[in-house]
């Protein structure tokens, strides 16, 4: 078997393309993902019944459908409605909602899992509710969600791939581009597989970092 | 110390689910005074300790601190309403408490863990704080164990952080819930010996023990809780060495068994 | 709404094809994951050591990726398929890897103590292998191995973009013709919710089950 790397090499203008706006999907999309991730997980916390039992609905709807769906749907439902927006926002939004869900649980479970006795210690020194959450509550769960933090964003990072299914050029679509250009068929794809693998290994280096760097001893 | 009373409780009543804890439990505390709660478990003396800093509310009765009746107000309909959150915060801010499993913030430093009161409820400077800190840690003699995280520390030096850190918002009355329970035998003297410190700096305390001992070295009164009521109460060398009720005498003497291992028939070893 | 009726058994054949490709996968991945679990237990430091970069190495490339590099892969080594056989290699190479996962996880909560009481017994190695770890190992590891197989069924949705027919490409050829994406995309995500929620509820009530012998 003959490797031809002379594809990939003549096209890294479009492999840096591509590298951009799969970082540009993943960062944009992982910082909104934690932002609504978290909103919805105090939101359900609240204990209002009905709207804990929508967002309940929605998490549940959304962990258990393929993303490519909500991404089709968003891509060719949208501009029916009379919204045109480009490639890159459709996957932003399909990322958004997809993920949106898993990291509410995983905030949900963190905040979860600080004891009921550091609330009632903050509150014995007369905390209120919302100076109880922010002081004690919310660093011990984001300590205790890290790890799981850490494993979303590189689901997310590689469910970016996904962008190429609606000809957004990401990194995976790059090297379906030069290969169709060059006429060469996986060495592309074995240079965005090692790209990718890179970028995970780096993000779960730096959550070990984090991590370490954060941690809660019990 | 005077003797007007800083805390009236007067027939309090209060249930879990079917079970009555607290029956119609009446009680005074005065100003300055350190009194010992004592029974046996299910008694109620940690419900009513809970309920003085509103951690428990109750069904009936009223509890008065300095006159002023706690807990409740009287709406425009003249129903009684529950104080709000931001209210009872108010008041725990006044009425410290100290718990049996320590409870410090395990992300904070012991300082920190001190400094957290003054700096976010009572919004003083990062360096007032320090100050204020600095001086409580001396006090309890953890000072050098100012930058330590509490998982590094042992129970007894916890606790005492903990106390360190109720007493940083300066309260008024301090409650301890059986603080030396969740303690090994041999730390329980340090903490103990921080309350007989703060006793004689005047502080009003009520504290729920098992240390039959301590509470008759260091209260000024003892009060006896069965069933969700005042059985006895007074100053320790009468009801503690002079037990009048049979439910106190089982109780006293059931201590006087276990502790340190000496045989039933000699006379308890005074400290 | 009419249109999803005349449309409904285009869907529900689309449907079979993709519980098709999710049993093989589930299948083969399930065989090959086991035996990579194993080995990675069993067969000593180097192999063990081989047997967790190769999952640490599936698991940081997307499946899309593996699944386009089979795709073109597989021609140039001169292995001329179709992509359905495509499909269903790259899925069962990609998620035997978080089998193996799964598998070396409940493996190795098993006590080393109850290892040496059968060796200490007389049994060899693998033969304590087999009667006292792996009966309890696989039924601690099957609510994970459900929950996978749930997300192999979601998996599934990927392989359209390489042109196999399956529940997600008969959905947009039908939006494509009848320019109705909100109707049958909502219709077919609710189908795979059926599915995958069925699994999952499945998985917890087994996890629950086992909670409960376990006493």
């Amino acid at each position: 078997m003959r490797m031809d790397w002379s594809a990939v090499t003549n096209n890294v203008d479009t492999l840096v393309q591509g590298l951009l706006t799969t970082l540009a999907l993943s960062s944009i999309s992982i910082v909104l993902s934690i932002i609504f991730g978290t909103l919805l997980a105090l939101v359900r916390l609240s204990n209002v019944t009905f709207v804990e039992a929508a967002i309940s609905a929605y998490v549940e709807l959304l962990r258990n459908t393929p993303l490519l769906i909500t991404l089709y749907l968003i891509y060719f439902g949208l501009p029916l409605v009379g919204i045109a927006i480009p490639p890159f926002t459709s996957a932003v939004l399909a990322l958004v909602m997809q993920h949106t869900a898993f990291i509410s649980e995983i905030i949900r479970g963190g905040i979860l899992s600080v004891p009921r006795a550091q609330v009632e210690a903050g509150r014995a020194m007369g905390m209120t509710p919302l100076k109880t959450f922010g002081i004690v509550i919310l660093p011990q769960a984001f300590s205790a969600a890290l790890p799981s933090l850490v494993g979303a964003i590189v689901i997310l990072l590689q469910d970016t791939s996904l962008g190429a299914a609606i000809a957004e050029v990401d990194l995976t679509m790059a090297a379906k581009v030069i290969s169709q250009r060059t006429a060469t068929s996986f060495e592309p794809f074995i240079a965005i597989a090692a790209l990718y693998f890179a970028l995970a290994w780096l993000i779960s280096q730096a959550g070990r970092m984090v991590e370490a760097r954060y941690k809660i001893a019990r | 110390m005077e003797q007007d009373p800083i805390i009236s409780v007067r027939g309090l009543r209060k249930s879990y689910a079917d079970t009555t804890v607290l029956k119609d439990l009446s009680l005074e505390i005065r100003r300055g005074e350190t009194a010992a709660l004592l029974g046996r478990s299910g008694s109620g003396k940690s419900t009513l300790l809970r309920c003085l800093n509103l951690l428990e509310d109750w069904e009936q009765g009223e509890i008065l601190l300095d006159g002023r009746p706690l807990g409740f107000h009287r709406g425009k309909d003249g129903q009684l309403a529950r104080w709000s959150a931001r209210q009872q915060a108010e008041l725990r801010t006044r009425i410290g408490m100290v718990f049996q499993q320590f409870n410090l913030f395990p992300h904070m430093t012991a300082i920190e863990n001190v400094m957290v009161g003054p700096r976010q409820i009572r919004y003083l400077s990062e360096a007032e704080s320090r100050v204020i800190a600095t001086r409580l840690l001396t006090q309890v003699g953890l000072l050098e164990k100012s930058d330590q995280y509490p998982a590094h520390l042992s129970g007894g030096q916890q606790q005492r952080i903990a106390i360190a850190r109720a007493l940083a918002m300066e309260p008024t009355i301090l409650l301890l819930d059986e603080i030396t329970s969740a303690l090994d035998p041999e730390l329980v003297g340090e903490v103990l010996d921080v309350v007989a410190d703060l006793k004689e700096r005047g502080l009003t305390m009520v504290f729920v023990t098992h240390e039959i001992q301590f509470a008759h070295d260091v209260a000024d009164r003892v009060f006896f809780l069965d069933e969700g009521r005042v059985l006895e109460s007074g100053p320790p060398a009468e009801v503690l060495d002079n037990p009048r009720s049979e439910q106190l005498q089982r109780f006293l003497a059931r201590f006087a068994a276990h502790r340190g291992h000496r045989p039933r028939h000699e006379p308890a070893a005074s400290r | 709404m009419d249109q999803i009726i005349r449309s409904l058994p285009v869907l529900l054949e689309a449907l079979q094809q993709t519980l098709v490709l999710s049993g093989l996968a589930v299948v083969f991945s399930a065989l090959l994951g086991f035996a990579i679990g194993e080995v990675s237990t069993l067969a000593g430091p180097v192999a063990g050591w081989f047997v967790r970069r190769y999952i640490e190495l599936v698991r940081g490339i997307p499946l899309l990726v593996f699944i386009f590099l089979s795709y073109y892969l597989l021609p140039a080594v001169g292995v001329q398929t179709e992509p359905f056989s495509t499909a269903v290699m790259s899925l069962v190479l990609y998620f035997s890897a978080f089998v193996a996962e799964i598998v070396r996880g409940a493996v190795q909560s098993i006590p080393q103590n109850q290892i040496n009481s059968g060796l200490a017994l007389g049994m060899r190695r693998l033969k304590v292998e087999r009667i006292v770890v792996l009966p309890q190992a696989l039924r601690i590891a099957v609510p994970a191995l459900l929950n996978l197989c749930s997300i192999v069924v979601k998996s599934t949705s990927l392989v359209s973009i390489i042109g196999v027919w399956e529940l997600t490409y008969a959905t947009r050829e039908i939006v494509m013709r009848t320019v109705l994406p909100f109707e049958f995309f909502i219709f077919a995500m609710i189908i795979y919710f059926v599915v995958c929620y069925t699994i999952v509820r499945a998985s917890k009530m087994l996890e629950r089950k086992m909670a409960l012998a376990h006493r």
